[in-house]
């Protein structure tokens, strides 16, 4: 099977100039974990994630979370999301974006997901534009 | 790629009823069918474009439950969607059809949430940049509260900008700033008004002269249905007439039966077929969603036999 068989063909995106509170909104109404980060065109340059966002306000949380340290304070994200919500979504994406294209096969979109722990990865035509995403979830339901 | 715009999406409920009274007091009437349905003209004709194979993606705005139900049915569809997100939920619409009088339904249509500034910007920097990969945009149905009345002029403005085809299908307050950018195609919704442009369509001229004021503005062809003597096609030299015969129609549903005539014109005009052609193929597809529960008529043949029963005449020049 090709990654066109099991693609979503959402063009859900965030462009690289929009404020991380547009993409907070977008990523709640929408309820995604991340999307792809795309310029006026439309071709993607990045991919940004609630992991990411969480990183930029508290870049020690996620290790915290392997060790026995707690969060001392909760108003502590809270004061540093409200210093950062204006600034541009292309600050914090990753830029070194992992994609694929249509005629992939799945099997090697299945490696890519698991060797880079991911949960989307976004589809690209020849010009690097967006045309869809692979979830973890498509590729579970289609081996079913 | 054709790019649908529905900024004013619904979730559409049809109830088909056996009775329905009001008597003055408490009634409750039982659906012996009903049918459930991402709606609002644009993503109509998206799922009508979808049905015959034609690849399009639907753009609008959808909010809450009922948006995230509209989004997850336009994918199972095969549509490509690039929706803006709102705070507010998404309207649901109602339609009743009593058994026997199908052709007269009950409508009961929301205005639809308040949309503020700061989504229509969200808006436009998407649209723009789909415009990068379309051929041709259907701007179709009302605007919510909030978007000011010549946001079509807008959109359509942006397209021809970059060479882009536009067909437009709105009605009332919505058709004359649309007609003013000069769309490719536009159909004016007299659902709701028997006047286009301040003219009340009564007969064959008074709807002739509607159309002349749009082809002013710029626009290419006008299409206005008339139930008395069919669909009338004007361009800047032309008039054209189609008849159907609309007594052999067996009528089930009603809704959606104009999006599919979009429909079935963009997807004829997607094939290199004439606009005149186009309109006849459109009408055949409106008719046949009328026959079928559905909004979308999803059986070519039964395009195809309405297509047989379809008229197209050239009715002179049109700057006489």
């Amino acid at each position: 099977m090709r990654v066109k068989d099991i693609m979503t063909r959402d063009l859900t995106a965030v462009r690289e100039n929009q404020s991380l509170k547009a993409l907070i909104f977008l990523l709640e109404k929408s309820e995604l974990s991340g999307v792809p980060v795309i310029d006026k065109r439309g071709t993607v340059v990045g991919f940004i994630s609630e992991r990411d966002v969480i990183q930029a306000a508290l870049p020690n949380y996620f290790e915290m979370l392997r060790t026995a340290s707690y969060l001392p304070d909760i108003n502590q994200l809270s004061r540093r999301l409200e210093e950062i919500k204006e600034d541009p979504v292309s600050e914090y994406m990753v830029e070194d974006v992992i994609s694929v294209d249509e005629d992939e096969e799945d099997i090697h979109v299945a490696d890519l997901i698991i060797r880079n722990e991911l949960n989307r990865v976004p589809v690209v035509d020849e010009d690097g534009m967006l045309t869809g995403i692979v979830q973890r979830i498509d590729l579970l339901g289609a081996l079913l | 790629m054709i790019l649908t715009i529905t900024l004013n999406p619904a979730y559409d409920l049809i109830y088909w009823v056996k009775e329905i009274e009001q008597k003055g007091e408490t009634q409750l009437s039982r659906a012996f069918r009903t049918h459930s349905s991402a709606g609002g003209k644009g993503i109509n004709v998206s799922i009508y474009l979808a049905s015959v194979g034609v690849e399009n993606i639907a753009m609008g705005l959808i909010g809450g439950h009922t948006g995230r139900t509209i989004k997850r049915s336009l994918r199972e569809e095969g549509i490509i969607t690039n929706f803006t997100w709102i705070s507010e939920e998404t309207r649901s619409n109602v339609a009743i059809l009593k058994k026997g009088q199908e052709d007269n339904p009950i409508e009961i249509n929301s205005t639809g949430p308040e949309i503020s500034e700061r989504v229509l910007d969200q808006f436009m920097e998407q649209y723009e940049t789909m415009l990068h990969r379309v051929s041709c945009v259907v701007l179709s149905g009302s605007l919510p509260p909030g978007v000011p009345k010549s946001y079509y002029r807008k959109l359509v403005e942006k397209a021809k900008e970059t060479g882009i085809r536009t067909v437009v299908n709105t009605g009332g307050e919505y058709v004359r700033p649309a007609a003013k950018a000069g769309p490719f195609l536009i159909k004016p919704d007299i659902r709701e008004r028997k006047e286009v442009m301040d003219q009340a369509l009564t007969n064959s001229q008074s709807i002739i002269d509607a159309g002349r004021k749009m082809l002013d503005f710029g626009t290419e062809f006008v299409l206005l249905s008339h139930g008395l003597t069919g669909d009338i096609l004007i361009s800047k030299d032309k008039i054209w007439e189609l008849k159907a015969n609309r007594e052999e129609l067996t009528v089930r549903n009603r809704v959606g039966a104009g999006d599919s005539l979009i429909g079935g014109i963009i997807h004829q005009l997607e094939e290199g077929k004439s606009v005149p052609e186009a309109v006849r193929y459109g009408l055949a597809a409106g008719m046949a969603s009328v026959e079928v529960y559905e909004k979308i008529c999803r059986d070519t043949s039964l395009v195809r036999a309405q297509l047989e029963e379809i008229t197209l005449n050239e009715l002179g020049d049109s700057t006489k």
